[in-house]
């Protein structure tokens, strides 16, 4: 049994009066690429927003690995090693690719106000490192050329890919991608998924919430099923493409 | 760098006014330009740094003012520490009104500073037996340098453009650096900022606390200028007047508010000088400020001194990830799983469940 890097114990949120999410339990292994699809309005982005600690969750622990991740605020939780992109979390349209990537090496540099402002040398020369690494993610990912064009200016597949990138930038250990195929074309989603391939041979967990089915079915080693807040299903995706629940909830319950 | 070159003309041009022009009107002009623009670009930086509004910008520069007329002039010290001791009470004030209301999303600075800023003016007027009241605090000594007082227009000229020019710099390393990103990242998108890592509250703080150390400086400088300063010119009105400038220079670039210290200035003393010849004037400069900030907010949101556009990567138009429409060569590398290349036509995906 390979050690789960993300575990998430009896989470559940509310809303108000309204319940997003009910006890949910589930563990993300070490390595793998784990899936998470739903219906629209099941949960699945509410309860990525309770693991990177966008808000708290109502009850329920999050652990990654043995550091409990509950109640920390975003940036503590991106510091232990989880990068996201999400479908409203957009690239900043304002800044150019490099500044979209460095802004991802936040975490790897640690010059302050006064040292930035006084350009101090220890300041210039984390500077300059910085630089060169994301410099380097963008060569990877043969977006160098760009480097200086405002990420705005870009297409939609462009801007997906700086995000990813910014993402990747800062070294997590954890991937969270929220719908990253959304508003791609089919080749650029076979690319997503050969991308996301090569990471998980990299040795990096990714856990993905995505609506593309032939997308999941071909990266994912587990998928889970959330559907009104409730985790009904989890397995291969074989597995729980075979599920009746599973079948119901996303054919309403007609499934024969 | 085109920044470099800008504050390298910037120079020049400030250093021939000043071997040039001998007249004190003018120079007095330029001198108040300076202070204002000082001001202004601490305000800058919060504003188009990190998104953030303060209402109270006048009540941080009031307090570097009396701070200095204080220090000086009750207990005799030296003009250079009481801008210094001025600056860190004032970085201080504004670090506590800063910590509650920057961890809120949205505009609450605005409202605190308001109030804050408020607050200073009343303490001005009240706290008579150290300020004197609504009369003011007079005879706060000259700064000098090497013995020599800066007591002409010309002399505190050539004092004032060296230290907006050296805060310029700051503020433009500042915006180019790791923090600095980090802010217009979060002024663009708080969540996605911390969803990087950064901190955001503590960034916000920390622009903050510079913008309001900026604005104690030329707080001082206003002070040891004029040898006497009164609450007046600390009040909510030019809080306003700071913001119209930021907003009217543009507050995405390092030289927006200079340029809007600039022309409020100039357009203060003519309409100033209108005023004097036609009652009927007097009040119209507040008319003015309002018509300037709408007619800026609707047509040139912007500023006039908008953020000159990166130069566009001098790379040839090439295959471009994502790129749409444009058929663009197929990459047949392994590598090619990232750059991800672009719709060529082909069907559409196998039909997967979309819910």
């Amino acid at each position: 049994m390979i050690s789960p890097l993300l575990r998430v114990v009896g989470l559940t949120h509310n809303f108000g009066g309204l319940r997003a999410l009910e006890q949910v339990t589930f563990s993300v292994p070490e390595g793998a690429v784990f899936g998470l699809i739903g219906p629209n309005g099941a949960g699945k982005t509410t309860l990525f927003n309770c693991v990177t600690g966008v808000f708290p969750p109502s009850r329920g622990d999050i652990w990654l690995a043995e550091v409990p991740l509950t109640g920390l605020p975003p940036h503590a939780v991106a510091a232990l090693g989880i990068s996201r992109t999400s479908q409203n979390l957009r690239p900043w349209r304002d800044m150019t690719v490099l500044e979209n990537v460095l802004v991802g090496c936040h975490l790897l540099g640690s010059c302050g106000l006064l040292g930035s402002a006084l350009r101090l040398p220890a300041c210039r020369r984390e500077e300059r490192r910085l630089r060169e690494l994301a410099l380097q993610c963008l060569e990877r990912v043969h977006l160098a050329d760009h480097a200086h064009d405002l990420v705005g200016e870009l297409p939609l597949g462009g801007q997906r890919m700086v995000e990813l990138t910014r993402a990747l930038a800062a070294n997590p250990r954890l991937l969270m991608l929220d719908e990253p195929a959304a508003g791609l074309h089919t080749r650029e989603t076979q690319d997503l998924g050969d991308l996301i391939a090569s990471l998980r041979e990299q040795g990096l967990t990714v856990f993905l919430i995505e609506h593309d089915m032939s997308l999941v079915m071909s990266v994912c080693d587990r998928v889970a099923v959330l559907d009104h807040g409730e985790l009904i299903a989890e397995g291969t995706p074989r597995e729980v493409q075979a599920d009746r629940r599973v079948l119901e909830a996303y054919l309403g319950g007609a499934a024969e | 760098m085109s920044r470099g070159w800008g504050l390298v003309l910037f120079a020049v041009a400030a250093l021939a006014f000043g071997l040039l022009v001998r007249g004190p009107y003018y120079l007095n002009i330029a001198v108040f330009i300076c202070i204002h623009g000082l001001v202004a670009l601490g305000l800058g930086l919060l504003m188009g740094g990190a998104g953030q509004i303060s209402l109270g910008h006048a009540g941080f520069y009031g307090l570097g003012a009396y701070a200095s007329a204080i220090l000086t002039t009750r207990w005799g010290v030296n003009p250079w520490l009481a801008m210094g001791l001025g600056a860190l009470a004032t970085g201080l004030v504004a670090a506590l009104v800063g910590m509650p209301t920057l961890r809120l999303r949205g505009h609450y600075l605005a409202m605190g500073t308001l109030g804050l800023g408020a607050i200073i003016q009343i303490v001005f007027n009240q706290a008579d037996q150290i300020t004197e009241g609504p009369s003011g605090i007079t005879a706060i000594p000259y700064l000098s340098i090497a013995g020599l007082p800066l007591s002409t227009d010309h002399r505190f000229f050539f004092l004032v453009w060296p230290l907006l020019l050296g805060a310029m710099l700051l503020g433009g390393n500042l915006l180019d650096s790791r923090l600095g990103r980090a802010l217009r990242a979060l002024g663009e998108n708080e969540g996605a900022a911390a969803a990087a890592g950064v901190d955001v509250p503590r960034a916000k703080l920390a622009v903050f606390v510079l913008s309001a150390v900026f604005a104690s400086v030329a707080g001082s400088l206003y002070a040891h200028y004029l040898t006497y300063v009164s609450p007046s010119p600390f009040g909510f009105a030019f809080s306003i007047q700071l913001l119209v400038m930021v907003i009217l220079g543009g507050e995405k670039s390092l030289w927006g508010p200079l340029v809007g210290a600039g022309v409020l200035t100039v357009l203060h003393q003519v309409l100033a000088g209108a005023a004097h010849q036609f009652p009927f004037f007097d009040g119209l400069e507040t008319v003015a400020y309002g018509v300037i900030l709408v007619l800026f907010l609707i047509f040139r949101p912007q500023g006039l001194a908008a953020p000159l556009r990166k130069p566009v990567s001098t790379s040839p138009p090439g295959p471009f990830p994502g790129a749409e429409r444009e058929p663009v060569p197929q990459a047949s590398s392994p590598a090619a799983e990232i750059a991800a290349l672009p719709s060529d036509g082909s069907e559409p995906a196998a039909p997967g469940v979309k819910p």
